[in-house]
């Protein structure tokens, strides 16, 4: 073995920094929860008002725009959720959870995986959709769509009219599921709709849609049944020097 | 199903293949942690030289503070007893934003842009001090790797440049590129240089693109938030846990009463009566 690494200590009281050369807040700033004896969730008493008054996705919109909906908002946010619900397993977020539990994963390795794995896919979706979602902040009805946003097939017509067909459009701000919009532009128009509009509001609604299919999803699967797993699906292929 | 080609690596007899080599046969006993970590983000090992700029690099840039933004996250996870939930949630944050080695790769990107810019106006000289003040000045150009809070200078850029001349870099052109811009930068915005354009000057001078500029430090990186994860589960400190209530400041909305609770009292309803499974207390609030 060879000599030990030399190393050069200097007593705590000795040592400053650039952090120590500035005042810094004492206290942490929150804009939604009041905490307490008796919570409050902007400005709203959880446990008296909020819990007796509100389902948890009308809660939810709460903290994420810091109003609550109102009743068209929360029913129009509860079928928007209702659709973005099934994160089927071939999804990456389930199927990156299903693997967490397979691995023997901690319960809370397998719920961080699936959020995760939601957000990276609420990101991706959003992104996809930024030249829609800038669409519908216009609010010109009679604009030409994104190219990108139009139905791919009858499949996805079927589903944005069975949509169309739950929502109340009394006022005709969503007459742009009458057009030939995909499923996930549907989806978005109608959170849009409901006041779910800024990208963060949209991913954040998107991950609490998709949770419980996949974490239902993933915990049905028995840990350590590696066997079980399809190891090739989708088939990866290495390759050198490519 | 189309097979999605990879090039990292293959579980095969007798020996592992990664990234053209055998794990067995090739690395084990020549390769370096640094120089995995190399042939991750770019494909192709590191020579001995490099991988010696590289561990260089990673000490320089070790500045693991516990207080530190990125790293005060992975205490707060840390604080529940695991160590790699905790190493994993601060990663996170730090694809692409303002904090931490990833905009090493925007500020080697903003060196290529100002060769472009330079070279556009020729070989003079004082041509190409009003081109790159031109460049400095440009409407939204955001200069990364400049700034120096809480301190004159980056003492981490004062041990990349002593390195750097000893190392021969002041000869190098992407080297001398950031010597001029930050000599620029600082006569007309007042910024000081930090590590990341030494940094970003340095990696591209041993031939790395943009992109590697932000993987390749921000992997070598990765042992501030192992030590700050395995020391964080280790004490799990319960003031980590929970803040206590009066070290928390609201400024949400003010108090208030529900539409729904003020219908409901105006109903007659009280509001304990009233389940929190809601649709009954909703039908009841909309009537």
């Amino acid at each position: 073995m060879s000599a030990p690494v030399s190393s050069s200590r200097i007593a705590a009281k000795e040592l400053t920094g650039p952090f120590e050369t500035v005042e810094w807040p004492e206290r942490l700033v929150g804009r939604v929860v009041q905490p307490g004896p008796s919570p409050r969730m902007c400005g709203y008493d959880v446990e008296v008002d909020l819990a007796a008054n509100y389902r948890p996705h009308e809660t939810f919109f709460l903290a994420i725009t810091g109003e609550l909906p109102s009743d068209i908002q929360s029913r129009r946010l509860g079928i928007a959720l209702g659709f973005a619900s099934a994160v089927s397993p071939g999804e990456a977020a389930t199927h990156a959870a299903m693997l967490a539990r397979i691995c023997s994963g901690s319960d809370s390795a397998v719920i961080a995986t699936a959020c995760v794995g939601l957000a990276e896919a609420a990101r991706y979706l959003v992104r996809e959709h930024t030249a829609f979602i800038a669409w519908l902040d216009a609010g010109d009805s009679d604009a030409a769509l994104p190219r990108n946003v139009l139905a791919k097939g009858e499949q996805e017509r079927a589903a944005v009219a069975r949509l169309r067909a739950l929502v109340d459009d009394a006022s005709g701000d969503l007459a742009v599921l009458r057009r030939e919009i995909g499923r996930d532009a549907a989806i978005l128009a109608v959170f849009h709709a409901a006041g779910v509009r800024r990208a963060d509001q949209i991913q954040s609604a998107l991950v609490y849609a998709g949770l419980g299919a996949a974490l239902g999803e993933a915990f049905a699967v028995k840990p350590n049944t590696y066997r079980e797993y399809p190891m090739n699906l989708p088939p990866q292929q290495y390759v050198e020097n490519a | 199903m189309k097979a999605i080609q990879t090039r990292v690596a293959m579980s095969c007899n007798g020996d592992n293949r990664y990234f053209g080599h055998g794990a067995l046969s090739e690395l084990a006993g020549n390769e370096t942690m640094t120089g995995l970590f190399a042939l991750a983000c770019t494909g192709r090992r590191a020579t001995r030289e490099e991988r010696e700029l590289l561990d260089l690099i990673a000490c320089i840039i070790n500045s693991a503070d516990a207080r530190i933004w990125p790293l005060k996250m992975t205490r707060l996870v840390a604080s529940y007893g695991g160590t790699l939930a905790a190493f994993g949630a601060a990663q996170f944050a730090l694809e692409g934003t303002t904090m931490g080695p990833w905009i090493i790769g925007y500020a080697a990107q903003m060196l290529l842009d100002a060769r472009a810019a330079l070279e556009r106006c020729g070989d003079r000289e004082e041509m190409g001090r009003a081109a790159l003040r031109d460049f400095v000045g440009e409407k939204g150009r955001r200069l990364y790797g400049y700034g120096v809070p809480l301190r004159r200078t980056d003492e981490r850029m004062d041990a990349l440049q002593r390195e750097a001349r000893v190392r021969g870099f002041a000869a190098k052109p992407f080297w001398r590129l950031q010597e001029q811009l930050n000599a620029v930068v600082l006569e007309r915005k007042g910024l000081m240089c930090n590590v990341g354009i030494g940094l970003a000057a340095m990696l591209l001078d041993m031939g790395y693109s943009p992109s590697e500029c932000s993987r390749i430090p921000y992997f070598l990186n990765q042992n501030v938030f192992v030590a700050h994860a395995v020391e964080g589960a280790r004490l799990a400190p319960a003031e980590m846990r929970r803040l206590p209530e009066d070290a928390i400041e609201y400024l949400g909305p003010a108090r208030r009463e529900s539409p729904r609770a003020k219908s409901a009292r105006g109903a007659g309803q009280c509001h304990s009566n009233v389940t929190s499974d809601a649709p009954s207390a909703v039908a009841s609030a909309r009537s």
